[in-house]
């Protein structure tokens, strides 16, 4: 069917209901916010055109097209009837284009077919992992949509501040994170090329970006804390706060040892200095503690632990085009745990095996468990990778103090299991390795304690590898 | 061969008469003030710490029970390399309820990256930081703005303390309710460094411990170290805290005083400090500390002198005996000079000798019987024995000219203003009041 345009260059038929608008060989599903549509019809047309002037509709519609889980639908063009000076970048980002005239229709038709002939070449491997499908919904329109960038946008309703509405449409907004550990897997597969755009910290726990940064009391971590400047009275080297010289009466400054006023800054009295007093805990100091708040999850935290994550924009790389075109030849990133570190399984399966071996008493191994009392705490003052960070850098000092036939495992990243090979003074050996690890937390978190317990039982005594282990547990984490 | 055996006549036909005449200085103002009656009176002090022991026992006791809080300040300026030591001294101290306050004075140093290092890590208790340099003076004034102890230690950051100095430095308040200051015994630390650190351990040993003791059983003891020194917390408020330096020990032992409170030296509570390592270092200090002799006891404080409310017999005469000693007796020297130069010319050099004789004689003599009343802990006194002789140099000729120049500076150029010990706006302000 072909467009009557009115003056406006407009088909007023367009704005009165959900309809089909065909441009030469292209069908254009016409979506308004005043008439519910089908999505099980949507597959059938080339491209879709959105007519309202809600932002919200225009953004929901939008979204639900590209987060559609079938490139039949997500790839699809999508276009804006009217409404040029919108201003949600969200929706600039999600649309391919404005109509206000016929040429506008003939251009979006032609862009819908050039966006199908591209979406042939692509070839339908997904990538494996968690990542996957969502890095190829973004790839096939990246690709599709030749030299789009994936921009990030600010973006108040998302909890990092920033929105990559091309892949944010597949996550809710409190998954925003997600979004940026997604491009981070897709970067380092080399399916994309950053370019910087921002920096921002985000909460050590749910990843959020809205923080509120108070000064605090570095006792009681109270904001309730008022600073005061130091004055100090050159002629008799009196110094205390401001407070100290004001007098009710009186708007001069009266130094309280030689009763003098005030006269001159810098001539005979200067301000060398703040000091601040906590109204919470009667504490007297001068460096305040930066804390900040996450207004998603509340989590209060030392700023110098805040994560810091790269807000980039991106651009296929040519193993990127490659890769869509010709499918993706990689098995994905997965978390690579420690080398040093067994699974449960494993570990469980060499410890039966070493339990029968002692029953033949052929050796004099011990299993040892090492709990790590408070490092749920760390993990919420630091952050789950620090705290990764952190036992990564324990299981390298263990295994140095291991032999190559020793073994361990964590079990629920505060215990870990421990089998050693005839070790002449186990007791003495543990001491020396819980000593090394409160070292490392010394030197590294110096103002925070690690709480550490451990239990050890000789295997010759042990009847069973479960049971062993069970009552060590008991031992460490209830007695 | 000649000049010896002229020596030796001249020696054989002295005479007592003759040797009163050639060496009336020495027999009058140094044997007898500081030999005879020293040892007089530690003869005499021996005995009453005898008798005062049980009551000491009893102040150690009250103190021990009721443990008050001690707030240890530190101020100082670029003293950061010093801290960990002196932190970890007093970390060590028997006394353990105590409050560390450290006040860095405009350092330009690491200074404030390693106070607030070791506050967080509460090896103390408050670091406070003037980002403009004030003088020692505030930066002590504004540790005890914040200070919350009952009693106020000073201390000097490049010093370290036995174990037991803080307890010890205590336990005069609980004797005698009286007392508003009380002086640590303080000891050279770097003895072994040079020849000017030996003769200073010397002297610190045997004119600055000994002559404490001494001035402190004789009621005149009037100057509490900077280096270690203790005070209530009470009484330092009423004086107003520390007022401009240099000489700021000296200053605050006298306006002590003058509110009647009673000083005492404590030669048990020892602080160890490391003393200048060479001579033009040396003479630097001590051209600064013997001009505050002038400003303070000669300008500032002359109300001692004078018949006013506040004249107190015994601050007069230890201001009389400390003038005497060391403003007098400096000038007077110079004039016992003249006379054998006029006098005697020809036997100038025998006279010399026989001083130097004298002097070193009488020097080595005395630091080995003082070392009777020292205390057991000096491990040095072996050490230091050969450099006994030598103090002659040291404390004739050396110390007297940098003093004389001193005193000259002070009475006429009023040098000590002009001091960069102390920043030049606190200075101007203070020459402005004629503090």
């Amino acid at each position: 069917m072909f467009l009557n345009l009115n003056s406006n260059g407009m088909d007023q038929n367009l704005h009165s209901t959900n309809s089909v608008v065909t441009v030469g060989k292209v069908r254009f599903y016409k979506i308004n916010d005043r008439v519910a549509f089908l999505w099980n019809a949507l597959m059938a047309y080339d491209g879709f055109i959105i007519d309202s002037s809600n932002a919200v509709f225009i953004r929901s519609v939008a979204r639900e097209i590209r987060g559609h889980h079938q490139p039949e639908i997500y790839l699809k063009g999508i276009f804006l009837m009217g409404n040029p000076e919108m201003k949600n970048k969200a929706i600039y980002s999600l649309i391919d284009g404005f109509i206000l005239s016929q040429d506008d229709m003939n251009m979006a038709a032609s862009r819908t077919q050039d966006y199908f002939l591209r979406s042939l070449d692509i070839h339908p491997s997904v990538p494996k992992g968690v990542f996957g499908p969502i890095i190829k919904k973004a790839l096939d329109l990246l690709y599709t949509r030749q030299n789009k960038m994936l921009s990030p946008i600010r973006d108040t309703h998302s909890i990092i501040g920033y929105n990559f509405p091309e892949l944010s449409v597949s996550f809710e907004e409190n998954e925003e994170p997600q979004v940026l550990d997604a491009l981070d897997w897709a970067e380092k597969e080399g399916l994309i090329w950053p370019d910087f755009q921002e920096r921002i910290y985000v909460c050590t726990s749910c990843s959020g970006g809205f923080l509120s940064f108070r000064e605090v009391c570095p006792h009681c971590k109270s904001s309730n804390i008022d600073g005061e400047d130091l004055v100090h009275h050159f002629p008799c080297a009196y110094i205390g706060p401001l407070s100290d010289y004001q007098m009710e009466d009186s708007s001069v400054l009266n130094c309280p040892k030689c009763n003098k006023d005030l006269h001159h800054i810098g001539v005979d009295y200067d301000k060398p200095s703040v000091i601040n007093h906590c109204n919470n805990c009667d504490t007297i100091f001068q460096d305040v503690y930066v804390k900040a708040k996450c207004m998603n999850c509340e989590n209060d935290m030392d700023v110098q632990y805040l994560k810091s994550r790269n807000i980039n924009s991106y651009k296929l790389t040519k193993k990127g085009r490659q890769s869509i075109t010709k499918g993706y030849t990689f098995d994905g990133i997965e978390e690579q745990l420690d080398l040093t570190l067994q699974s449960m399984d494993s570990f469980m399966s060499l410890l039966k095996y070493d339990v029968i071996r002692e029953a033949r008493e052929l050796g004099d191994d011990v299993l040892t468990g090492v709990y790590f009392e408070n490092l749920n705490e760390f993990a919420q003052q630091f952050g789950d990778f620090r705290r990764q960070s952190l036992l990564r850098e324990i299981a390298v000092i263990v295994q140095q103090r291991l032999n190559d036939l020793d073994y361990m495992c964590l079990e629920q990243s505060n215990l870990l299991w421990i089998v050693i090979h005839d070790v002449a003074n186990i007791e003495k050996a543990l001491e020396n390795l819980v000593k090394d690890i409160k070292d490392l937390i010394d030197r590294n978190l110096p103002t925070e304690k690690l709480s550490i317990a451990f239990e050890f039982e000789h295997l010759k005594a042990v009847s069973s590898a479960e049971k062993c282990m069970n009552d060590l547990k008991r031992k460490m984490l209830v007695e | 061969m000649k000049l010896i055996s002229e020596f030796y006549s001249f020696i054989s036909n002295i005479g007592p008469e003759k040797f009163f005449r050639y060496f009336y200085f020495f027999v009058i103002f140094e044997f007898f003030r500081f030999f005879v009656l020293e040892i007089l009176v530690l003869l005499y002090w021996v005995g009453a710490k005898r008798a005062r022991r049980s009551g000491m026992r009893e102040a150690h006791l009250e103190l021990m029970s009721r443990r008050p809080l001690v707030s240890v300040v530190i101020p100082g300026k670029n003293e950061g390399k010093h801290l960990f030591k002196l932190i970890d001294s007093l970390r060590k101290q028997t006394y353990t309820n105590i409050q560390i306050i450290v006040v860095d004075d405009g350092s330009d140093d690491e200074t404030p990256i390693i106070g607030r290092n070791l506050e967080r890590r509460g090896y103390i208790d408050l670091f406070l930081r003037n980002d403009v340099r004030g003088g020692k003076a505030s930066a002590a004034n504004l540790a005890i703005r914040y200070a919350r102890g009952e009693f106020i230690i000073a201390l000097d950051a490049d010093c370290n303390y036995l174990p037991d100095a803080i307890e010890r430095i205590l336990v005069p308040f609980y004797y005698d309710k009286d007392i508003g200051g009380v002086g640590g015994s303080v000891q050279v630390y770097n003895y072994d460094y040079s020849v000017a650190t030996a003769l200073q351990a010397i002297e610190y040993y045997d004119t600055i411990s000994v002559g404490r003791i001494v001035s402190s059983e004789l009621g005149l003891y009037r100057v509490i170290s900077g280096a270690f020194g203790a005070f209530r917390k009470d009484a330092i408020e009423k004086i107003g805290g520390w007022d401009v330096g240099p000489g700021m020990d000296g200053d605050i032992s006298v306006k002590l005083r003058k509110l009647g409170y009673k000083v005492k030296f404590e030669s048990d509570a020892v602080c160890r400090t490391n003393v200048p390592n060479t001579f033009k270092k040396l003479a630097k200090q001590r051209l600064r500390w013997d001009k505050s002799l002038i400003r303070f006891r000669l300008r500032k404080h002359n109300d001692i002198f004078l018949p006013t409310k506040t004249f107190m017999w015994i601050n007069f005469f230890s201001f009389l005996e400390n003038v005497f000693y060391n403003v007098f007796l400096n000038f007077k020297w110079y004039f016992y000079l003249g006379d054998m130069i006029i006098n005697f010319l020809s036997y100038l050099p025998f006279i010399f000798i026989t001083n130097v004789i004298l002097y070193a004689t009488y020097n080595v003599i005395k630091y080995l019987i003082f070392g009777i009343f020292r205390l057991k802990r000096m491990e040095a006194i072996i050490y230091l024995l050969p450099y006994a002789p030598i103090m002659v140099f040291y404390f004739g000729y050396f110390l007297r000219i940098v003093r004389t120049r001193a005193y000259l500076q002070e009475f006429f150029f009023k040098a000590s203003y002009n001091d960069n010990w102390n920043p030049a706006k606190s200075s101007r302000a203070a020459k402005a009041l004629g503090i």
